[in-house]
């Protein structure tokens, strides 16, 4: 499933002296598979933009295409096309608000129209995705679990509408280092598992680790769209324009501004074997 | 569509009407509301209407925000307006068609009905476009003071007023932000029977309370590691001082709220 964005502008309450453009002239596809990681600065439009893949927000000009149908028509199978789309709010166990785990994630798949047997497979499946106990947690009411635990029911709900797309929105934030690692070991099953999906992060090792694409996004532009490595090779743009970068990365930056000529990496076991074999490289030299 | 609702909503400005005290406001409007029942004749309303309007070139509030106030209401004026000319009985008939009569007072009725609505909207517009929240709830504590004598809880009503003021964009973002998850997990608040989406609201309604309730809690936390410990001896930043300007309006305003009763309008 192809999403394409065709010179998208979006207006903030237009016509009133609040009036502020989020988005300006965007141009993006995205293609099956790809890992994408979204960063920016706090308003820079990341947000906003995500929101227009599954059109809860309409672009003020421009075009979102899935699958080359523009989702602003009318018709009936535009929904389900939309719902291909899972999209990941921040802080998403903020919406839980059934009785039981259970019947909170079955709230997706019933919206859309799946008959009993099939939303009780899905409600299974995603909560193994997410590596909880069906048995043990299915008829407990969300609000009695723990955050970690009610952040992965609420990807659970999302999961069991068996999206194409998944999008995300700060995925690990607020999550203890184990919630962190066991959110992004999920995602990347997910992607290996054919799912393209699209994270917006402000923690840069985890987009160097997980994600084949980065798109920066600046004042509701995308300034950058490259791969991993490319997009974090050009370290000064990115500190400059007030982003962080991946921890190796950083170091090797310093180091190069210390006149050690150290090649960039995304990882710090990477660098590690780049600083030894540099220091065995020089030991030789002497 | 949370985002048209405006409550409270204040003009920022420096005009005489803006530096009046708050409290000099809030009383000059509620006599104002009393007196709008008072009055009896066309005429005296009119007298009104200027002086209105005198009042709003003065804030310098654009008039544009003042009818923005009276949006929200216009099925309410309209309907008060509709029932006053159908079920008003009265000897002049103007009107008669099967069993619909329409008579001379039920008109009358009706005009008056729906001019007093609108001033009511007007009078009180004004004084939230002109005032700042805060400055309106610390006017309304210091108003109710007197109060505290025979136990009356004047300050902890007034901070609920601010705090309840505080929360209503928080809130709206907060609803909004709901009601898109919702939808992207496939409910549909747009469609369907009356009851149905009535059933439909519940997705966003306990998420809502939920995060309302939360807030409240931290909230209280942020106070009392702040020391608050309600109003006894809480001094404020902003000292209400009455001004001439205060003076000059109480007087102007009784001046004419005398006038058009003596005058007999």
């Amino acid at each position: 499933m192809s999403i394409n964005i065709k010179n998208v502008s979006f207006i903030y309450m237009p016509n009133t002296p609040y009036e502020a453009k989020a988005l300006d002239d965007i141009n993006l596809d995205i293609n099956d598979g790809e890992f994408i990681g979204l960063i920016g600065q706090t308003g820079s439009g990341k947000s906003t933009l995500l929101q227009h893949f599954n059109g809860l927000l309409k672009p003020a000009t421009g075009q979102v295409l899935i699958n080359g149908r523009n989702i602003a028509e009318k018709a009936p199978d535009i929904k389900r096309l939309c719902a291909n789309v899972g999209l990941v709010f921040q802080y998403p166990e903020y919406q839980l608000f059934e009785e039981t785990v259970y019947k909170d994630i079955a709230f997706g798949p019933k919206n859309l129209g799946y008959d009993q047997i099939e939303i009780d497979r899905r409600v299974r499946d995603s909560l193994e995705l997410v590596e909880m106990d069906f048995e043990e947690i299915a008829d407990k009411s969300p609000f009695e679990l723990s955050g970690g635990q009610k952040r992965r029911v609420a990807l659970a709900g999302i999961l069991a509408m068996n999206p194409s797309t998944l999008i995300l929105d700060e995925p690990m934030a607020g999550l203890d280092p184990q919630g962190r690692f066991s959110t992004m070991k999920l995602l990347k099953k997910m992607n290996e598992a054919g799912k393209t999906i699209i994270m917006v992060s402000h923690y840069m090792d985890d987009v160097a680790l997980l994600c084949n694409r980065v798109i920066v996004m600046n004042e509701g532009k995308i300034v950058k769209d490259d791969s991993a490595e490319v997009v974090f090779s050009d370290q000064e743009y990115l500190i400059n324009m007030g982003l962080d970068i991946p921890f190796a990365a950083h170091v090797a930056y310093e180091l190069n501004k210390l006149g050690k000529q150290i090649q960039s990496a995304l990882n710090v076991t990477e660098l590690s074997e780049i600083i030894l074999d540099k220091i065995n490289s020089d030991k030789k030299l002497l | 569509m949370l985002k048209n609702i405006t409550i409270g909503q204040y003009y920022a400005g420096d005009s005489l009407i803006h530096k009046l005290d708050p409290r000099t406001k809030f009383v000059i409007t509620l006599a104002f509301i009393i007196f709008i029942f008072f009055i009896k004749t066309y005429l005296g309303y009119l007298a009104l209407a200027a002086f209105m309007a005198i009042t709003i070139l003065l804030s310098s509030v654009p008039f544009i925000y003042i009818l923005r106030g009276l949006k929200p209401l216009i099925a309410f004026i309209l309907l008060t307006f509709i029932i006053n000319v159908f079920f008003t009985s009265g000897e002049t008939v103007v009107f008669r068609l099967w069993f619909i009569t329409i008579t001379w007072e039920g008109l009358n009725l009706a005009i008056f009905m729906a001019l007093r609505l609108v001033f009511l909207l007007v009078c009180t517009s004004i004084l939230t476009l002109t005032t700042p929240p805060t400055a309106l709830t610390d006017g309304l504590e210091s108003l109710m003071m007197p109060l505290t004598k025979i136990n009356f809880p004047a300050h902890e009503l007034a901070m609920m007023m601010t705090i309840a003021l505080r929360f209503i964009p928080t809130l709206m973002d907060e609803a909004d932000k709901i009601i898109k998850a919702q939808t992207a997990r496939g409910a549909d608040f747009t469609t369907g029977s009356l009851a149905n989406r009535a059933k439909n609201i519940i997705p966003i309604l306990i998420p809502l309370f939920v995060s309302a309730f939360r807030r409240a809690g931290e909230l209280a936390n942020a106070m009392e590691s702040r020391c608050y410990r309600g109003g006894e001896g809480r001094t404020h930043l902003k000292q209400l001082k009455v001004s001439s300007i205060d003076y000059m309006a109480y007087g102007l305003s009784a001046m004419f709220v005398v006038g058009i009763i003596v005058g007999g309008f």
